[in-house]
Protein backbone atom coordinates (compact mmCIF):
# COMPACT_ATOMS: atom_id res chain seq x y z
CA UNK A 1 0.00 0.00 0.00
CA UNK A 2 1.43 3.33 -0.83
CA UNK A 3 0.46 6.47 1.11
CA UNK A 4 0.94 9.93 0.64
CA UNK A 5 -0.03 12.42 3.51
CA UNK A 6 0.50 16.05 2.81
CA UNK A 7 2.81 16.37 -0.17
CA UNK A 8 3.70 20.03 -1.20
CA UNK A 9 6.17 21.00 -3.08
CA UNK A 10 7.86 24.63 -4.43
CA UNK A 11 10.06 25.34 -7.58
CA UNK A 12 12.03 28.04 -6.97
CA UNK A 13 9.90 31.10 -5.43
CA UNK A 14 6.37 28.94 -6.81
CA UNK A 15 4.39 26.64 -4.74
CA UNK A 16 3.29 23.85 -7.23
CA UNK A 17 1.12 21.88 -5.56
CA UNK A 18 0.44 21.60 -1.23
CA UNK A 19 -1.46 19.25 0.93
CA UNK A 20 -1.91 16.34 -1.69
CA UNK A 21 -2.95 13.25 0.24
CA UNK A 22 -3.72 9.81 -1.50
CA UNK A 23 -3.88 6.45 -0.79
CA UNK A 24 -3.29 3.28 -3.28
CA UNK A 25 -4.44 -0.43 -2.30
CA UNK A 26 -3.33 -3.48 -3.87
CA UNK A 27 -4.79 -4.13 -7.44
CA UNK A 28 -5.92 -0.39 -7.70
CA UNK A 29 -4.68 2.56 -10.02
CA UNK A 30 -4.69 6.11 -9.84
CA UNK A 31 -5.38 8.15 -12.77
CA UNK A 32 -3.66 11.92 -11.91
CA UNK A 33 -5.09 14.60 -14.06
CA UNK A 34 -3.93 18.29 -14.09
CA UNK A 35 -3.53 20.77 -16.45
CA UNK A 36 -0.38 21.19 -17.91
CA UNK A 37 2.42 22.77 -15.64
CA UNK A 38 0.58 21.74 -12.23
CA UNK A 39 3.40 19.32 -11.32
CA UNK A 40 2.30 15.99 -11.82
CA UNK A 41 5.36 14.76 -13.32
CA UNK A 42 7.21 16.25 -10.44
CA UNK A 43 4.88 15.05 -7.98
CA UNK A 44 5.56 11.38 -9.80
CA UNK A 45 9.03 11.87 -9.74
CA UNK A 46 8.81 13.21 -5.66
CA UNK A 47 6.75 9.52 -4.99
CA UNK A 48 9.91 8.10 -6.82
CA UNK A 49 12.31 9.85 -4.63
CA UNK A 50 14.18 11.27 -7.63
CA UNK A 51 13.24 14.70 -6.11
CA UNK A 52 13.71 15.44 -2.13
CA UNK A 53 10.78 15.46 -0.10
CA UNK A 54 10.11 19.10 1.24
CA UNK A 55 6.88 18.52 3.20
CA UNK A 56 5.07 15.39 4.07
CA UNK A 57 5.54 11.62 4.34
CA UNK A 58 5.46 8.81 1.51
CA UNK A 59 4.67 5.26 3.49
CA UNK A 60 5.31 2.13 1.40
CA UNK A 61 3.85 -1.02 3.03
CA UNK A 62 3.41 1.40 6.51
CA UNK A 63 7.56 2.62 5.54
CA UNK A 64 9.04 5.66 5.11
CA UNK A 65 10.35 5.03 1.49
CA UNK A 66 13.42 8.18 2.37
CA UNK A 67 14.46 5.37 5.18
CA UNK A 68 14.63 2.21 3.40
CA UNK A 69 15.08 3.36 0.07
CA UNK A 70 16.15 0.26 -1.23
CA UNK A 71 13.04 -1.56 -0.07
CA UNK A 72 10.67 0.48 -2.38
CA UNK A 73 12.86 0.68 -5.40
CA UNK A 74 13.14 -3.25 -5.75
CA UNK A 75 9.17 -2.67 -5.96
CA UNK A 76 9.08 -0.03 -8.14
CA UNK A 77 8.70 0.75 -11.90
CA UNK A 78 9.23 4.02 -12.73
CA UNK A 79 8.40 5.32 -16.62
CA UNK A 80 8.76 8.99 -17.42
CA UNK A 81 9.20 10.80 -20.40
CA UNK A 82 13.27 10.27 -21.07
CA UNK A 83 12.73 6.41 -22.17
CA UNK A 84 16.19 5.72 -20.99
CA UNK A 85 17.24 3.90 -24.03
CA UNK A 86 20.64 4.13 -25.30
CA UNK A 87 19.96 5.10 -28.99
CA UNK A 88 23.39 3.00 -30.50
CA UNK A 89 22.00 -0.34 -28.68
CA UNK A 90 19.39 -2.87 -29.87
CA UNK A 91 15.79 -2.93 -27.91
CA UNK A 92 17.10 -6.16 -27.02
CA UNK A 93 20.88 -5.11 -25.58
CA UNK A 94 18.67 -1.99 -24.19
CA UNK A 95 16.35 -4.43 -22.33
CA UNK A 96 18.86 -7.05 -20.99
CA UNK A 97 21.27 -3.99 -19.54
CA UNK A 98 18.23 -2.90 -17.67
CA UNK A 99 17.03 -5.73 -15.78
CA UNK A 100 20.61 -6.76 -14.78
CA UNK A 101 20.73 -3.42 -13.34
CA UNK A 102 17.35 -3.12 -11.76
CA UNK A 103 18.56 -6.51 -10.53
CA UNK A 104 17.18 -9.75 -12.49
CA UNK A 105 18.39 -11.91 -15.04
CA UNK A 106 16.40 -11.70 -18.10
CA UNK A 107 17.20 -14.21 -20.88
CA UNK A 108 17.50 -13.40 -24.32
CA UNK A 109 14.40 -15.49 -24.96
CA UNK A 110 12.41 -13.57 -22.70
CA UNK A 111 13.62 -10.74 -23.53
CA UNK A 112 12.67 -11.39 -27.76
CA UNK A 113 9.10 -12.49 -26.42
CA UNK A 114 8.79 -9.27 -24.33
CA UNK A 115 9.71 -7.19 -27.78
CA UNK A 116 7.28 -9.55 -29.88
CA UNK A 117 4.42 -8.80 -27.86
CA UNK A 118 5.08 -5.70 -28.04
CA UNK A 119 4.95 -5.56 -31.87
CA UNK A 120 8.50 -5.47 -32.18
CA UNK A 121 9.25 -8.98 -33.86
CA UNK A 122 11.87 -8.63 -36.50
CA UNK A 123 13.60 -4.67 -35.33
CA UNK A 124 15.20 -6.62 -31.58
CA UNK A 125 18.44 -6.29 -33.32
CA UNK A 126 18.39 -2.85 -35.09
CA UNK A 127 20.14 0.18 -33.05
CA UNK A 128 17.28 2.06 -31.07
CA UNK A 129 17.98 5.55 -33.17
CA UNK A 130 16.35 4.19 -36.26
CA UNK A 131 13.31 3.21 -34.67
CA UNK A 132 10.28 5.20 -35.14
CA UNK A 133 8.74 7.40 -31.71
CA UNK A 134 6.56 4.90 -30.84
CA UNK A 135 8.39 2.39 -31.51
CA UNK A 136 11.00 3.56 -28.88
CA UNK A 137 7.95 3.88 -26.36
CA UNK A 138 7.09 0.56 -27.26
CA UNK A 139 10.35 -0.62 -26.26
CA UNK A 140 10.49 1.61 -23.29
CA UNK A 141 7.15 -0.45 -22.27
CA UNK A 142 7.79 -3.99 -22.66
CA UNK A 143 10.19 -3.39 -19.64
CA UNK A 144 6.82 -3.67 -17.79
CA UNK A 145 5.98 -7.01 -19.05
CA UNK A 146 8.87 -9.33 -17.13
CA UNK A 147 8.93 -6.40 -14.19
CA UNK A 148 8.86 -7.83 -10.84
CA UNK A 149 7.69 -4.50 -9.17
CA UNK A 150 4.48 -4.55 -7.27
CA UNK A 151 3.97 -0.75 -7.80
CA UNK A 152 4.04 1.12 -11.65
CA UNK A 153 4.90 4.35 -11.75
CA UNK A 154 3.73 5.76 -15.25
CA UNK A 155 4.11 9.27 -16.99
CA UNK A 156 2.16 9.50 -20.20
CA UNK A 157 2.03 6.00 -21.22
CA UNK A 158 0.02 6.33 -23.85
CA UNK A 159 1.39 9.28 -25.82
CA UNK A 160 2.61 8.26 -28.79
CA UNK A 161 1.35 4.91 -29.52
CA UNK A 162 -0.82 3.63 -32.25
CA UNK A 163 -4.89 1.89 -30.85
CA UNK A 164 -3.28 -1.63 -31.10
CA UNK A 165 -0.21 -0.38 -28.93
CA UNK A 166 -2.63 1.55 -26.68
CA UNK A 167 -5.03 -1.70 -26.04
CA UNK A 168 -1.88 -3.87 -25.49
CA UNK A 169 -0.83 -1.63 -22.80
CA UNK A 170 -3.90 -1.12 -21.35
CA UNK A 171 -3.86 -5.25 -21.14
CA UNK A 172 -0.36 -5.04 -19.53
CA UNK A 173 -1.91 -2.69 -16.86
CA UNK A 174 -4.74 -4.64 -16.03
CA UNK A 175 -3.15 -7.89 -16.01
CA UNK A 176 -0.71 -6.04 -13.45
CA UNK A 177 -3.87 -5.09 -11.30
CA UNK A 178 -4.99 -8.41 -11.10
CA UNK A 179 -2.04 -9.75 -9.94
CA UNK A 180 -2.77 -7.23 -6.97
CA UNK A 181 -0.37 -4.75 -8.55
CA UNK A 182 -0.82 -0.86 -8.33
CA UNK A 183 -0.74 1.56 -11.20
CA UNK A 184 -0.29 5.57 -10.58
CA UNK A 185 -0.62 6.94 -13.71
CA UNK A 186 -1.12 10.60 -15.58
CA UNK A 187 -2.37 10.65 -19.12
CA UNK A 188 -4.46 13.36 -21.16
CA UNK A 189 -6.87 10.46 -22.68
CA UNK A 190 -9.41 9.14 -20.85
CA UNK A 191 -8.23 5.86 -19.14
CA UNK A 192 -10.33 2.91 -18.76
CA UNK A 193 -8.45 -0.08 -16.79
CA UNK A 194 -10.18 -2.56 -15.04
CA UNK A 195 -10.02 -3.07 -11.46
CA UNK A 196 -11.08 -0.38 -8.72
CA UNK A 197 -9.63 3.06 -9.66
CA UNK A 198 -10.49 6.38 -9.16
CA UNK A 199 -9.01 9.35 -10.59
CA UNK A 200 -7.15 12.44 -8.59
CA UNK A 201 -7.27 16.07 -9.68
CA UNK A 202 -4.40 18.14 -8.79
CA UNK A 203 -4.79 21.66 -8.49
CA UNK A 204 -2.55 24.27 -7.97
CA UNK B 1 25.30 -10.88 -14.41
CA UNK B 2 25.60 -8.25 -11.57
CA UNK B 3 24.39 -4.64 -11.98
CA UNK B 4 28.17 -3.54 -11.60
CA UNK B 5 29.15 -5.89 -14.87
CA UNK B 6 25.89 -4.46 -16.55
CA UNK B 7 26.69 -0.87 -16.47
CA UNK B 8 30.60 -1.53 -16.97
CA UNK B 9 29.12 -3.82 -20.44
CA UNK B 10 26.69 -1.43 -21.37
CA UNK B 11 29.20 1.54 -21.78
CA UNK B 12 32.17 -0.40 -23.45
CA UNK B 13 29.79 -1.29 -26.14
CA UNK B 14 28.93 1.54 -26.34
CA UNK B 15 31.99 3.23 -26.78
CA UNK B 16 33.04 0.59 -29.08
CA UNK B 17 29.57 1.77 -31.27
CA UNK B 18 30.88 5.40 -31.44
CA UNK B 19 34.68 4.76 -31.61
CA UNK B 20 35.66 8.41 -32.63
CA UNK B 21 35.13 9.81 -29.02
CA UNK B 22 37.85 7.31 -27.52
CA UNK B 23 40.05 7.87 -30.33
CA UNK B 24 39.97 11.93 -30.32
CA UNK B 25 41.27 11.61 -26.23
CA UNK B 26 43.73 9.17 -27.45
CA UNK B 27 44.89 11.53 -30.40
CA UNK B 28 44.95 13.89 -28.68
CA UNK B 29 47.21 12.77 -26.20
CA UNK B 30 49.68 11.27 -28.96
CA UNK B 31 49.64 14.91 -30.67
CA UNK B 32 50.55 16.93 -27.59
CA UNK B 33 52.95 14.63 -26.24
CA UNK B 34 54.75 14.61 -30.07
CA UNK B 35 54.71 18.20 -31.04
CA UNK B 36 56.48 19.41 -27.81
CA UNK B 37 60.22 17.09 -28.81
CA UNK B 38 59.40 19.28 -32.57
CA UNK B 39 58.95 22.13 -30.91
CA UNK B 40 61.88 21.99 -28.23
CA UNK B 41 64.28 21.26 -30.91
CA UNK B 42 66.67 18.23 -30.36
CA UNK B 43 68.41 18.56 -27.19
CA UNK B 44 68.51 15.97 -25.19
CA UNK B 45 69.35 16.96 -21.80
CA UNK B 46 66.18 18.92 -22.24
CA UNK B 47 63.90 16.59 -23.34
CA UNK B 48 64.59 14.16 -20.73
CA UNK B 49 64.06 16.66 -18.49
CA UNK B 50 60.86 17.56 -19.07
CA UNK B 51 59.42 14.68 -21.11
CA UNK B 52 57.66 12.98 -18.04
CA UNK B 53 55.97 16.14 -16.81
CA UNK B 54 54.49 16.61 -20.77
CA UNK B 55 53.44 13.29 -20.60
CA UNK B 56 51.55 14.00 -17.40
CA UNK B 57 50.02 17.15 -18.25
CA UNK B 58 49.21 15.51 -22.16
CA UNK B 59 47.43 12.89 -20.06
CA UNK B 60 45.77 15.11 -17.45
CA UNK B 61 44.05 17.20 -20.54
CA UNK B 62 43.11 13.93 -22.03
CA UNK B 63 41.17 12.77 -19.83
CA UNK B 64 39.79 15.82 -19.10
CA UNK B 65 38.44 15.90 -22.86
CA UNK B 66 35.98 12.77 -21.58
CA UNK B 67 35.33 13.63 -18.66
CA UNK B 68 32.23 15.83 -19.75
CA UNK B 69 30.56 12.82 -21.42
CA UNK B 70 30.77 10.59 -18.20
CA UNK B 71 27.10 10.81 -16.91
CA UNK B 72 26.17 13.85 -19.42
CA UNK B 73 24.56 11.17 -22.45
CA UNK B 74 23.09 8.77 -19.56
CA UNK B 75 21.67 12.28 -17.81
CA UNK B 76 20.26 13.58 -21.14
CA UNK B 77 18.62 9.96 -21.93
CA UNK B 78 16.64 9.15 -18.69
CA UNK B 79 19.49 6.38 -17.97
CA UNK B 80 20.98 8.01 -15.07
CA UNK B 81 16.79 8.35 -13.32
CA UNK B 82 17.14 4.53 -13.79
CA UNK B 83 19.71 3.91 -12.45
CA UNK B 84 19.27 5.69 -8.96
CA UNK B 85 16.09 3.94 -8.80
CA UNK B 86 17.83 0.36 -9.13
CA UNK B 87 17.68 -1.39 -5.77
CA UNK B 88 21.46 -1.45 -6.37
CA UNK B 89 23.78 0.85 -4.86
CA UNK B 90 24.33 3.99 -6.80
CA UNK B 91 28.20 3.87 -5.75
CA UNK B 92 27.96 0.61 -7.21
CA UNK B 93 26.87 1.70 -10.68
CA UNK B 94 28.93 4.49 -10.67
CA UNK B 95 31.91 3.14 -9.62
CA UNK B 96 31.48 1.11 -12.91
CA UNK B 97 30.75 3.55 -14.99
CA UNK B 98 34.62 5.45 -13.36
CA UNK B 99 35.62 2.03 -14.57
CA UNK B 100 34.66 2.26 -18.12
CA UNK B 101 36.01 5.36 -18.31
CA UNK B 102 39.00 4.50 -17.42
CA UNK B 103 39.68 2.11 -19.46
CA UNK B 104 38.50 3.64 -22.19
CA UNK B 105 40.73 7.27 -21.56
CA UNK B 106 43.71 5.73 -19.12
CA UNK B 107 44.54 2.97 -19.86
CA UNK B 108 44.79 3.56 -23.66
CA UNK B 109 47.88 6.56 -22.75
CA UNK B 110 49.17 3.95 -19.98
CA UNK B 111 49.94 1.37 -22.66
CA UNK B 112 51.16 4.30 -24.96
CA UNK B 113 53.15 6.20 -22.75
CA UNK B 114 56.43 3.82 -23.09
CA UNK B 115 56.39 4.67 -26.57
CA UNK B 116 55.73 8.29 -26.15
CA UNK B 117 58.84 8.38 -23.67
CA UNK B 118 61.21 6.93 -26.32
CA UNK B 119 60.88 10.52 -28.09
CA UNK B 120 61.70 12.03 -25.10
CA UNK B 121 65.24 10.19 -25.11
CA UNK B 122 63.92 8.84 -21.78
CA UNK B 123 66.11 5.70 -20.25
CA UNK B 124 64.21 1.90 -20.00
CA UNK B 125 64.28 2.52 -16.24
CA UNK B 126 62.63 5.60 -16.30
CA UNK B 127 59.91 4.62 -18.68
CA UNK B 128 59.28 2.16 -16.50
CA UNK B 129 58.78 4.52 -13.80
CA UNK B 130 56.84 6.79 -15.90
CA UNK B 131 54.24 4.05 -16.98
CA UNK B 132 53.57 2.41 -13.83
CA UNK B 133 52.97 6.17 -12.50
CA UNK B 134 50.34 6.65 -15.02
CA UNK B 135 48.89 3.26 -14.27
CA UNK B 136 48.46 4.69 -10.48
CA UNK B 137 47.83 7.99 -11.88
CA UNK B 138 45.36 7.89 -14.56
CA UNK B 139 42.60 6.18 -12.36
CA UNK B 140 43.01 8.87 -9.62
CA UNK B 141 42.19 11.17 -12.53
CA UNK B 142 38.89 9.75 -13.80
CA UNK B 143 38.21 9.13 -9.83
CA UNK B 144 38.96 12.89 -8.95
CA UNK B 145 37.55 14.18 -12.10
CA UNK B 146 34.31 11.81 -11.54
CA UNK B 147 33.24 14.14 -8.50
CA UNK B 148 33.86 17.14 -10.96
CA UNK B 149 31.38 15.81 -14.29
CA UNK B 150 28.56 14.69 -11.13
CA UNK B 151 28.79 18.09 -9.20
CA UNK B 152 28.62 20.40 -13.18
CA UNK B 153 25.91 17.65 -14.68
CA UNK B 154 23.20 19.49 -15.87
CA UNK B 155 24.66 23.16 -15.33
CA UNK B 156 25.34 25.67 -18.17
CA UNK B 157 28.88 26.30 -19.01
CA UNK B 158 29.45 23.35 -16.80
CA UNK B 159 32.75 22.10 -18.68
CA UNK B 160 34.33 25.27 -18.27
CA UNK B 161 33.63 24.52 -14.48
CA UNK B 162 35.07 21.24 -14.78
CA UNK B 163 37.87 22.33 -16.12
CA UNK B 164 38.57 24.72 -13.37
CA UNK B 165 37.52 22.16 -10.79
CA UNK B 166 39.88 19.37 -12.23
CA UNK B 167 42.88 21.61 -12.59
CA UNK B 168 42.76 22.95 -8.81
CA UNK B 169 41.92 19.31 -7.31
Amino acid sequence: MLTASNLSLSRGDRRLFSGVSFTLESGQWLHLEGDNGVGKTSLLRLLCGLISLEEGEILWKGQTTTKTPEVFRADLAYLGHQLALKQDLSPLENLRADAAISGRELSVKDAMAALAQMGLRSREHLPVRVLSQGQQRRTALSRLIFSTAALWILDEPFVALDAAAQNALAGMINAHLSRQGMVLLTSHQAVSLAGPGRSYKLTA
Amino acid sequence: MSAFAAVLKRDLVLALRRKNEVITSVFFFVVVAALFPLGIGPEMNTLRLVGPGILWVGALLASMLSLGRMFAADHADGTLEQMALSPNSLSVLVAAKILAHWLLSGLPLVLLAPVIGLQFDLSANALWILTLSLLLGTPVLSLIGAIGAALTLGVRGGDVLLTLYKLTA
